[in-house]
């Protein structure tokens, strides 16, 4: 009688101890997806890490003052915040993820849940204690309670970084420990049922909290879906990775956004703008409208400007990415907002790189269009290089025009006067220009030519946005965009790339 | 209860401490014997084989008799330079012969899918203006497009090295430039700043003859003795001496002594490791001052420019190993190895443009060319190994992957992307040279040369994961060149020692010698310049006769 009642006791604290242990582990990764997301979002891990860690640490000793109110049903205590520590901790990198675009809410719930983490275990330990206390003698009780909370955190700090970041993800490793925290909460329950008040709801809550997480890890991935989408604003329609780049079309009531690596591209309500305004200045007035290339532009909206001059008997169309020209080509929706200009028989799509192709390049044109993303790496910067616009003077005809779209005036004027410096470098005169996009803000481009460029008197009917007034106000530069000195953009130099580094920094978190 | 909860666990603790590491173990091996996948590639190297065998082996007798009036033996920069300069003049009446199946020395280069990667030589630092042949060269093959109204070259700038140009992973970062300066001490600085002021005014300086204290050609550096008797001390010895005490400073000078020469700064003399900082005066009007020339496949490219126009006066896999003197002219006898064919040239002249260890296996009736002595050539063995990656490889902070790419303190020199030049934006693989000089102590020639390839690229991931943790996932294939003679070694006394000199001088008037390792350093402009001085002394020879 003795002997088994010996044992039962045995299991129970050896079940207690050992739940120490999953508290400490599952406390401690708590901490760490919190402050590797926060490094992921807010940068600086060494800030991020050491402020989390000191606010767990601090809200633990809060948790352990807390504490000594609580006198009665110690072991229906020690279930609750076990699960709350589980629920709480599970969902932690969930919402986290949801937050993630509202930097200022992020904070806040992010020191909440670290706050909360820390104030719950830091409650049970001594908790747990007083349940042990009939147990052990103390300085055994003391040693093998903190033994295996520190073991915990081993085990945490290894598996965290070997093992879960890598192969499971942040979203799962947390509702992982959670369903563990939750599973070593019915246990206890089950084991100390009799001496337990409230058994049934305890039990139900339990479960409930026990499936919500089991669900959640099993659709983890759709919640990833749509923590993306939440960081587009709006729904995603299309969503193409290419060997070149990420294509992301979102969908809102009124208006369709193509981003390209996250950076967006157009917004349908104002791309009229930036479409007209690249095109009309130097189709208008062109003495030879007979064949035009244009360099980028993949989405068919410059070609859909082009098509309006009846007298254009070619367009030829440079893409790197087949993916971007076949969407923009084939989709339904997408095909639409350029006129199905890509299905027009005068218009040839050729997929190269743009560099190569002009370099191979036999034929000369009287009127080139550039449209080619900015220059945010450097291999994008090699198609704003000295070497480039040397090449493109060469295929422009001598009473030819280019023109080239060039960055913010305002945002990044170093990086805007640099290509237009880089371009004169390369022998063209310039006409810089520029004018509002909602969407973009305040956008820059520069009319290369070699012999004369005259402004147009009229421009087509059907346009929605320039004009020959508006273009006389587009020529004018405020002194806040106004031309500065910078370097010419070499190949062996790269400086516009730094330019648009330093200057969008300032813009762009 | 006490005790056996106390026994419990210790035995769990016990078995925890054992069973971590074990099941590393476990992981480990199961990856490395299961899910390894060794990395492909093979090892090249210059065929030493049929040289050692063939001058062992005795041959038949004579299959052809060819009539010219020079044989040029070698056909690296030295040999294509000699070639072009006799071409130019209007003698084209020669011929070159070369062991190797394909031309170039150490100016050859591979290919794959990723594009072209050089075998050796990879950069031409922008010449001074006083190397007129040279400048005038890269002028005729359109490197140097035009000239600005002040006078200074306007370089192709396809050619000039790509930005970004170089960084330095050092103290867990990757800073731009390669001189040490992240995480560096004040005193550190100041004295890298101190050492590079010195630098700049020996740039300038002109020694009592008027010549500049170091130059190249470096035959037309100064011959005072306050300049040129630093060849009689090493470079680490100089350093010292100058109270240098920094550590990153002595590593940055091994570097440079390493990565130009092959050898450490004990085994280079001051003369020759200053040489490297202080002769490279080159101005462009639009790059900056010491910037480089480079393309894809290295040096390769220069050399197909050199070779192009006398390429057919190429004989490759063509082993010379006989010179004899036969009344007023000479006989090479040489063996082709691809037919098996034992072939004569008459000539009356020889341009000797082969590496001088070569020279001494030659067997000859002439006593001058039999009683040279090359105890003197010492050579530095290298491997350029080429690693064929995914462009997916994920970088530590700092600056972006750049054309050379250093690690402080890694045994080796470093990595060039040698893709940088080229300006597609999409590369989905890229090609990343590898630059290992190996110590004579930690690596001999003949243990270098039966390592094998899982050794060799073994060697280069010990290195590489410090930089890229998880690139074995990334390789798709590593091939490593292996150089067993790579470059002259620049010792303490050589460049202006008296064996040197010997080795250079011309024997009966129509023996020429033209190799970098009788110049003291193995780089482009002096291999450039000594077939340039050859070519012409047996151009000035013909003149004369005539």
């Amino acid at each position: 009688m003795d002997n088994t009642l010996h044992k039962r006791r045995l299991t129970k604290s050896t079940l207690l101890l050992l739940s120490v242990f999953v508290i400490a582990t599952c406390g401690l990764i708590y901490e760490l997806v919190a402050g590797t997301l926060a490094s992921y979002l807010l940068g600086d891990s060494i800030t991020q890490f050491s402020t989390i860690i000191g606010t767990y640490l601090f809200a633990m000793g809060i948790g352990s003052y807390l504490s000594r109110y609580l006198n009665k049903n110690l072991i229906v205590w020690f279930i609750q915040i076990e699960l709350l520590v589980g629920l709480i901790g599970g969902f932690s990198s969930t919402l986290l993820f949801l937050v993630f675009d509202q930097v200022v809410y992020f904070r806040v719930i992010l020191y909440a849940i670290v706050s909360l983490t820390g104030m719950f275990v830091g409650l049970e330990i001594p908790i747990l204690m007083r349940i042990l206390k009939e147990e052990f003698e103390f300085k055994d009780l003391v040693s093998e309670v903190f033994t295996f909370d520190y073991i915990g955190a081993l085990l945490a700090s290894l598996i965290f970084p070997l093992f879960f970041v890598p192969h499971v993800g942040l979203i799962r490793t947390s509702l992982f420990f959670g369903i563990i925290n939750t599973a070593v909460a019915l246990w206890v329950i089950y084991t100390f049922k009799n001496q337990v008040k409230y058994i049934r709801s305890l039990i139900s809550v339990a479960w409930l909290v026990f499936l919500l997480m089991l669900t959640c890890f099993v659709l983890a991935d759709y919640i990833q879906q749509y923590t993306e989408s939440i960081a587009y604003h709006d729904k995603i329609i299309i969503s193409k990775s290419s060997p070149y780049q990420r294509i992301v079309v979102t969908n809102s009531k009124n208006e369709l956004r193509l981003y390209i690596n996250g950076n967006l591209q157009f917004s349908t309500l104002d791309e009229y703008r930036y479409h007209e305004s690249l095109v009309h200045p130097i189709m208008a007035n062109a003495i030879d409208r007979d064949t035009v290339l244009i360099m980028g532009g993949g989405d068919g909206m410059a070609v859909r400007e082009l098509l309006k001059y009846p007298d254009v008997k070619k367009i030829i169309l440079v893409d790197l990415d087949p993916e971007m020209t076949k969407l923009f080509k084939s989709h339904p929706a997408l095909s639409k907002l350029n006129n199905h200009s890509f299905s027009d028989s005068r218009v040839e799509i050729i997929n190269d790189d743009a560099f190569i192709w002009a370099l191979n390049q036999k034929n000369t044109f009287s009127t080139i269009i550039i449209d080619f993303p900015d220059p945010s790496n450097f291999s994008l910067g090699k198609l704003y290089s000295s070497t480039f616009y040397n090449r493109l003077y060469q295929l422009l005809k001598p009473n030819g025009c280019t023109v080239i779209q060039s960055t913010s005036p305002y945002f990044a004027p170093l990086s805007f006067w640099c290509v237009n410096a880089t371009l004169k470098k390369s022998g063209f005169n310039t006409l810089p220009y520029h004018t509002y996009i909602p969407s973009f803000g305040e956008w820059g481009y520069i009319i290369g030519y070699k012999e004369s460029f005259n402004q147009a008197q009229s421009y087509p009917k059907d346009l929605k946005y320039i004009s020959p007034i508006l273009f006389d106000q587009m020529c004018f530069f405020s002194k806040d965009m106004s031309e500065r000195p910078v370097e010419i953009n070499r190949l062996n130099n790269q400086v516009l790339v730094q330019y648009f580094d330093q200057e969008w920094s300032k813009f762009v978190q | 209860m006490r005790q056996f909860s106390r026994k419990k666990f210790i035995i769990f603790i016990i078995l925890g401490i054992f069973a971590i590491p074990l099941v590393g173990y476990i992981y480990q091996w199961i990856k490395k014997k299961l899910l390894h996948v060794p990395i492909l590639g093979e090892i090249k190297s210059a065929s030493y084989k049929v040289g050692h065998l063939l001058w062992n082996t005795p041959f038949k007798k004579t299959d052809r008799i060819h009539e010219v009036n020079v044989v040029i033996i070698g056909s690296g920069i030295s040999g294509l330079s000699a070639a072009n300069e006799l071409f130019k003049k209007g003698e084209s009446n020669f011929v070159i012969l070369e062991l190797e199946p394909t031309a170039g020395g150490n100016a050859r280069n591979g290919e794959n899918v990723a594009g072209k990667y050089p075998f050796g030589a990879h950069y031409l630092p922008l010449p001074s203006l006083e190397m007129k042949e040279l400048i005038d060269f890269l002028k005729e093959i359109d490197v140097i497009e035009s000239f600005s109204e002040n006078g200074l070259p306007i370089y192709n700038e396809q050619y000039l090295c790509a930005a970004p140009e170089d960084r330095l992973y050092i103290h867990g970062h990757w800073q731009s430039g390669i001189v040490p300066n992240f995480g560096l001490a004040e005193d550190d600085k100041k004295q890298i700043r101190r050492f590079q002021s010195e630098m700049k005014r020996l740039k300038h300086v002109k020694g009592s003859d008027g010549l500049y204290a170091f130059s190249l050609p470096l035959k037309n550096s100064s011959k005072d003795k306050t300049y040129a008797n630093l060849d009689a001390i090493s470079m680490e010895h100089y350093l010292r001496k100058e109270g240098y005490t920094s550590t990153y400073l002595y590593w940055y000078v091994n570097y440079c002594c390493k990565d130009d020469f092959g050898t450490s700064t004990e085994d280079t003399s001051a003369w020759a490791g200053l040489h490297y900082f202080c002769s490279r005066r080159g101005v462009a009007a639009n790059s900056e001052e010491h910037d480089q020339l480079t393309w894809p496949e290295g040096n390769a490219w220069l050399m197909e420019k050199l070779k192009q126009p006398i390429a057919s006066n190429i004989r490759v896999g063509n082993l010379a190993y006989e010179v004899n003197k036969k009344g007023e002219r000479y006989e090479v006898v040489s063996l082709d190895t691809i037919t098996g064919n034992v072939e004569q040239w008459n000539c009356a002249n020889i341009i000797f443009a082969c590496p001088q260890f070569v020279i001494g296996h030659i067997r000859t009736n002439i006593a001058e060319l039999k009683n040279r002595s090359y105890d003197a050539f010492h050579y530095s063995s290298w491997m350029v190994g080429n690693l064929l990656v995914k462009n997916n490889l994920i970088e530590k902070g700092g600056a972006p992957l750049s054309w050379d790419n250093v690690i402080y303190n890694s045994p080796a020199l470093g990595y060039i992307n040698s893709n940088a030049q080229y300006v597609q934006r999409h590369q989905p693989e890229i090609n990343l040279t590898y630059y290992y000089a190996f110590d004579e102590k930690q690596m001999s020639r003949k243990k270098l040369l039966q390592t094998s390839h899982a050794e060799l690229t073994h060697m280069m991931l010990n290195d590489l994961k410090q930089v890229y943790s998880d690139i074995e996932g990334s390789i798709i294939r590593y091939d490593a060149f292996i150089w067993g003679h790579a470059m002259i070694k620049p010792q303490v006394g050589f460049i202006w020692g008296e064996e040197k000199r010997k080795a250079l001088t011309p024997i009966l008037g129509s023996i020429y010698f033209a190799h970098t390792d009788l110049s003291g350093i193995s780089i482009f402009e002096e291999a450039f310049y000594q077939g340039i001085t050859a070519a012409t002394a047996v151009l000035k020879k013909g003149n004369a006769s005539n």
